[in-house]
């Protein structure tokens, strides 16, 4: 019972998912994903700057129907923090060669549009879909059996561990110790003795017991998988990918018009 | 149909949807008939696809639990370290390593690094969408390292196991070069950082056999693992 409570409550990534439903929560897990491979996709092949601006700014606004403002401002924050650290090392390379080729601001902030558009997506799937969507999903991709059943234990077990993870860290509180960046340039050995070898131990316990538990339950002698319901896109999820569709050809289109040559894959 | 299975004091087993699959031939359930009284095409069937079946549940389970452990355990180094910090990209490296001699050791089954390769990448392209670019460099390094293990003496050496991994990281690392390319190609000065990245990673990697070995060693102590 517990643990059922906690796949319907709990977010792939492991954190809690955000009660009610904004649009980013009312959208198949199917239709995320999409959008996820299409954007991956299109970060790579795009390369003009204004292209992937006009990604950024509806991934942006895809991002921002989550209504985790924090966490999002967090993320493009480090992202900005490390576009300035990449300006000023670039700028230090070039002082101490000077035969390098010219430092262009704007072509080197196209390595981080593309980082900031795979952050937003990649977030908007993370934190708005439960454990349980993402289960019911595998299963309707019908993937082979000995594929199917790793890769749902390894998506049902990442929430599990996160939990695992805090449960030791207060533990270690309890015992007086104090993990940060710090006891860990310190005392690399000893934390990962102290944080690695309980999750290992725990982890191969869970193993043992939840694959007993799986062949009793005879789990293996179905001739196919049977997903428990059907699940259908609804008129939004097609909205969703059209809509996505379109801005990645308003993107190629883009790019089209200022050539292929400044860094394309074509 | 929903499964839990949990002992006082163990970590919280989770609800694993099961495909609705008929009861197995077994004498543990008093109301199914015993093997001898089905009839022979469901008989002949039922065994036929337990015995066809190269990947016992138990060990697919095992896969799945080390993948997630080892997203995990990545993921909690960084946020401990911070995501830049070398030492941190070489534990993250070092611990990956650990986890896979550790599951290599455990199943000793030809094919595992692949599994365990193919379920990493599935979900990080399900889930992140940047893996997809790495599936083919990940599956390449995964059918290399498995070539190599087979060409050692196969999963019962230890030597072609650690041989295996270490030849595993590298291909992967190199993989992960040619996808940082393409990601930073309008600047290819970049590559200069990423490329110290990934050499860090591998020093990681590379010292995350001896500990692997060492922590076999403990595992096996505690009976965990067999020889």
């Amino acid at each position: 019972m517990r643990a059922s409570s906690m796949n319907d409550r709990w977010t792939a990534t492991g954190g809690a998912s955000a009660p009610g439903g904004g649009l980013m929560h009312r959208l198949d897990a199917r239709t995320k994903m999409a959008i996820s491979l299409l954007g991956s996709v299109a970060v790579m092949v795009l390369a003009d700057p204004v292209a992937l601006g006009l990604l950024l700014a509806a991934s942006l606004g895809y991002a921002l129907t989550l209504g985790r403002w924090r966490m999002l401002l967090a993320c493009h924050a480090g992202i900005a923090a490390m576009l300035c650290v990449a300006f000023g090392l670039m700028h230090v390379m070039h002082l101490a060669v000077p035969r390098m080729s010219p430092l262009e601001p704007v072509r080197l902030l196209v390595p981080f549009l593309r980082l900031a558009i795979m952050v937003n997506v990649v977030l908007a799937l993370a934190l708005s879909t439960r454990v349980q969507a993402m289960l019911s999903t595998l299963k309707s991709l019908r993937l082979p059996f000995c594929v199917y059943i790793p890769t749902a234990v390894m998506v049902r077990f990442v929430p599990s561990f996160v939990a695992d993870v805090r449960q030791v860290s207060e533990t270690l509180k309890t015992r007086g110790y104090r993990v940060n960046p710090l006891f860990l340039l310190r005392h690399p050995l000893l934390s990962m003795r102290l944080l690695f070898v309980p999750l290992v131990f725990r982890a191969l316990r869970a193993a043992d017991e939840l694959g007993i538990a799986a062949e009793l339950k005879g789990l293996g002698y179905a001739d196919r998988l049977r997903p428990c319901r059907t699940v259908h896109l609804a008129r939004r999820d097609w909205a969703a990918m059209v809509a996505a569709l379109v801005l990645v050809a308003a993107g190629v289109g883009l790019q089209l018009r200022a050539g292929w040559g400044g860094g394309g894959m074509f | 149909m929903k499964m839990t299975a949990s002992a006082p004091g163990a970590p919280h087993l989770p609800v694993l949807e099961v495909p609705d699959a008929p009861a197995p031939p077994s004498a543990l359930s008093p109301s199914a008939p015993p093997p001898s009284e089905l009839s022979p095409s469901v008989r002949s069937g039922a065994l036929r696809r337990a015995g066809a079946r190269y990947w016992a549940v138990r060990e697919l389970v095992t896969v799945g639990v080390f993948a997630a452990l080892t997203k995990v355990s990545s993921l909690l180094v960084a946020l401990v370290g911070g995501g830049m910090n070398p030492l941190t990209l070489m534990l993250k490296n070092l611990v990956f390593t650990v986890l896979a001699l550790v599951l290599l050791f455990k199943l000793r089954k030809p094919g595992t690094l692949l599994l365990f390769t193919l379920v990493n990448v599935l979900v990080s392209m399900l889930l992140m969408g940047g893996g997809f670019f790495l599936l083919p460099s990940m599956l390449v390094a995964g059918l290399a390292a498995e070539g190599i293990i087979l060409l050692l003496g196969g999963y019962r050496n230890e030597l072609a196991l650690v041989a295996g991994i270490a030849c595993y990281d590298i291909l992967f690392k190199a993989g992960s070069f040619g996808v940082s390319w393409l990601f930073v190609r309008e600047q290819p000065e970049l590559l200069w950082f990423t490329g110290v990245v990934v050499a860090i990673g591998y020093l990681g990697a590379l010292a995350g056999l001896p500990v692997g070995l060492r922590f076999l060693r403990e595992l096996r102590h505690a009976g965990i693992v067999h020889e």
